[in-house]
């Protein structure tokens, strides 16, 4: 199809332009662009209401003992003191969370690169695109759907899991999956098997995709066997989507809320609580919402940290 | 191509001028509310809105598994009112299911979103009183009910209505801030077939109890069934009762030497001065006695059972330990093919410890004054509406008007007299308006304590049930919270023990 492309500018030219605009009255240059300005206002103003105004007092609460109705006062540091201190609860759930974060990346890194070169594999363009759209359908369910699926699996007395082993004459394997402290936070993680995250498949479905074949055919060419393939074309070659894969699922598991609370609500025992479920639990159910809110902030700067290292490292392969 | 008008810096500055004007239309002082103040009392339109709780109306009439019992007689009660006051609509609101009351109302409260008039639990309200949340209800209480007639409880003063002894247990600082309506409590539901078949009774004392969990064990069956709650409430309401039970010979005497309602501030002082303990020694019997049965319940007893219900009718569990509200359930449930009865917690006799009484102190029945609890808000105030609040609830105090709700749905006995109460729950109605239900039981954390500490001592508890911590760290815990706990009520207060 062919394309009118409209005449560019040169840089110099271009510069000159922003120069004269800038020369402009502010005033003047709202209102040339005062349509542009009023499409953007709603979505800038509940980004501004609904995410930065929570979070930025999120951060001032923290420094606070504060419930909601009574007047708040000023602790300084205490919260985050007593936090890393004092707080067992919440130090455990740090550990909980880093274990799940693990399995996490491990999981979804593992089965979705796994799945995506399997994929990549296959010869029919027709054929690949079915196993794509099957990898991809699940995303649509929403997220609770499987996870009351999977309380109803771990069911001690009519889940199909506990049926399953005794079916298979493993009847001394049987417990209660999500009540039993030394197992419950292992049945969080492996729920969701086969761990099949299409999301993360077609990001690597895509990286694959994106390799010239040239590369791949003169390694051929020499002999290369499939898995040296893998090895050393087509995995260095997506290392980027790996590590935005692997920096986006430490982030979810850092953030971990909702599993754990349709699934066990942090018990038996805390024993599968992590910060997310804690913080809730310090707001909602015992009202100490600025020890709350300083759980926010740590998790925010594990997210930030997490962030500016996605920024700063994660770059895409040149061919 | 340049954007001539889109420069990132002009971008920003009008941003940050239209976000300043926002922020500044958002401060600006919200119009006064519709029938707010004088403007209110000239007789213009009142308009409450309500929260019913269990009274809410179901979305379905039709009696079914998932709807074992419809309902929506309130709406004839509001109705009736509506009739004569027609220049009062009433909106009534339905809170999603699954939703926690306490954090909903926590939301509503802070927002100032609350409805005028909301069901709300007077253990939680304790946790309210420095929010000016809630209305205090003892003027309008010592006030004539203008629709009981002469010579009838309450047409003196609206709290002659209600039962004085459950009543008087949601007393806070002197001051009443709920009306109760409803009392319930809580029994040991079981499957008389099932006992029959193995030749056994309903027990009468822990140690027959855990006979019979045994024989059922012996036949591969969890015996112990029922409600099990959140870890900061009870595993099981019989571990209070047995609490209580332990505590009955020496220690409540120096607690709670009145016997009325175990008061927070009584409860706080005996931590302080070390009459209550963990490291009681009946403190530690109560924890070595009461996992002795942890070994006959169902193995995900830990996460909150809120299937108990279908377990016993299903003929899983022979035994469930639950709420009067199980009565209509049971009784219109087409699963029930099976005679079913009830046995009261079983007493602690001196052959399971040292420390119980002799005769046995019996159990005190749980619940008491929590069954449809309301509250009004001050919002009310606030609205201008709170006269046609109160009106609108001394109206639904009228004993015809409180029955039609309360038969209908048939889970509560009522806490207001001269309405009828059904002969099912004789027994449990006498001993909760003739003697005093769980608040004398000073050993019922969340009661009792804030819910901060009863969490830690629940978790506690749980561990050392499930071995997962030995008997003297728990102790250590449960005595940490508690002082914690006494520490911050007795600051709080200005308390002096």
């Amino acid at each position: 199809m062919a394309v009118k492309e409209m005449p560019a500018l040169s840089n110099t030219a271009a510069q000159a332009v922003d120069v004269q605009e800038r020369r402009k009255p502010l005033a003047k240059r709202i209102y040339e662009g005062r349509v542009a300005y009023t499409m953007l206002a709603p979505t800038f103003v509940f980004l501004l209401v609904f995410m930065y105004y929570p979070a930025l007092l999120g951060l001032y609460r923290s420094v606070f003992k504060w419930a909601p109705g009574l007047s708040a006062d000023f602790v300084a540091l205490d919260n985050f003191v007593h936090l890393f201190t004092k707080d067992r609860v919440f130090l455990n759930s740090m550990d909980h969370m880093l274990q799940l974060a693990a399995w996490y990346v491990v999981s979804t890194v593992g089965v979705s690169l796994f799945i995506a070169v399997l994929i990549h594999r296959l010869r029919g363009a027709r054929t690949q695109y079915t196993f794509r759209l099957g990898m991809i359908l699940p995303v649509v369910i929403p997220a609770i759907v499987p996870l009351m699926l999977w309380k109803f699996i771990y069911d001690v007395k009519v889940g199909p899991l506990n049926a399953i082993l005794t079916w298979a004459g493993l009847e001394s394997w049987t417990r209660a999956w999500l009540a039993d402290p030394n197992v419950a936070l292992y049945a969080v993680m492996l729920r969701n098997f086969p761990w099949v995250d299409g999301v993360a498949i077609l990001i690597l479905l895509a990286g694959l995709q994106a390799i010239p074949y040239e590369i791949v055919e003169s390694a051929m060419i020499d002999g290369a066997s499939e898995m040296r393939r893998f090895w050393s074309i087509e995995l260095p070659l997506i290392a980027g989507q790996i590590k935005l894969i692997t920096v986006l699922t430490i982030m979810w598991g850092v953030q971990e809320f909702t599993a754990v609370f349709a699934l066990t609500q942090g018990g038996p025992i805390n024993s599968t609580m992590v910060p997310g479920m804690w913080m809730f639990f310090n707001a909602f159910r015992i009202n100490k919402m600025g020890y709350a809110s300083a759980i926010g902030v740590v998790l925010f700067l594990l997210t930030l940290v997490l962030t500016l290292i996605n920024m700063k490292y994660i770059t895409t392969e040149e061919y | 191509m340049t954007d001539r008008a889109l420069s990132r810096r002009a971008f920003l500055k009008t941003a940050g001028v239209a976000t300043a004007a926002v922020g500044l239309a958002a401060c600006q002082a919200p119009m006064a509310p519709a029938g707010d103040g004088e403007d209110a009392a000239m007789g213009e339109a009142k308009e409450l809105v309500t929260y019913w709780g269990g009274w809410t109306p179901t979305q379905s009439m039709e009696r079914s598994e998932d709807n074992p019992l419809p309902h929506n007689k309130v709406l004839e009660v509001l109705d009736g009112y509506t009739e004569q006051h027609p220049d009062v609509s009433i909106e009534w609101i339905r809170v999603p299911q699954g939703i926690s009351g306490r954090e909903w109302t926590i939301a509503q409260q802070t927002a100032g979103t609350i409805p005028h008039i909301t069901t709300h639990p007077h253990w939680h309200i304790k946790d309210d009183l420095d929010k000016n949340w809630w209305t205090d209800l003892t003027p309008y209480f010592n006030q004539p009910n203008p629709y009981i007639p002469a010579g009838d409880p309450g047409s003196e003063k609206w709290v002659d209505q209600f039962y004085p002894i459950p009543t008087g247990e949601t007393l806070m600082r002197g001051g009443y801030y709920n009306m109760v309506f409803g009392l319930i409590t809580t029994f040991f539901y079981y499957n008389v077939d099932w006992f029959n078949d193995l030749g056994l009774e309903a027990p009468q004392n822990y140690a027959e109890f855990l006979s019979v969990c045994k024989a059922f064990r012996d036949e591969g069956i969890d015996a112990y069934g029922g409600w099990t709650g959140p870890v900061d409430d009870t595993d099981h309401w019989y571990r209070l009762q047995m609490g209580g039970m332990l505590m009955a010979g020496e220690i409540e005497p120096q607690v709670n030497p009145d016997r009325g309602t175990a008061t927070r501030e009584e409860v706080a002082c005996a931590v302080e001065n070390g009459i209550y303990h963990a490291h009681l020694p009946q403190y530690r019997d109560w924890m070595e006695l009461w996992k002795e049965n942890v070994q006959y319940r169902p193995a995900d007893w830990t996460t909150r059972a809120t299937d108990s219900h279908s377990r016993f009718l299903n003929k899983i569990e022979p035994i469930m330990e639950n709420g009067t509200w199980s009565f209509p359930r049971l009784q219109y449930d087409p699963l029930v093919d099976f005679e079913w009865s009830t046995f009261f917690a079983p007493v602690v006799t001196k052959e399971s410890s040292a420390y119980a009484t002799d005769p046995p102190t019996p159990a005190w029945p749980i619940g008491g004054p929590v069954g449809d609890q309301i509250a009004i808000t001050t919002r009310s105030e606030k609205d201008g509406v709170i006269d046609t609040a109160i009106d609108l609830m001394r109206w639904i105090s009228v004993p015809d008007n409180l029955y039609t709700i309360q038969s209908e749905i048939g889970t509560t006995m009522p806490n207001v007299k001269n309405v009828p109460v059904d002969p099912r729950f004789g027994d449990a109605f006498e001993l909760l308006t003739q003697q005093i239900g769980e608040s004398q039981m000073f050993v019922y954390e969340v009661v009792t304590m804030d819910g901060e500490s009863a969490e830690q001592t629940g978790q506690a508890w749980r561990s050392y049930m499930l071995d997962q911590m030995d008997l003297d760290t728990a102790l250590d815990i449960i005595q940490e919270s508690f002082a914690a706990y006494a520490d911050r009520f007795i600051e709080v207060e200005g308390l002096e023990c």
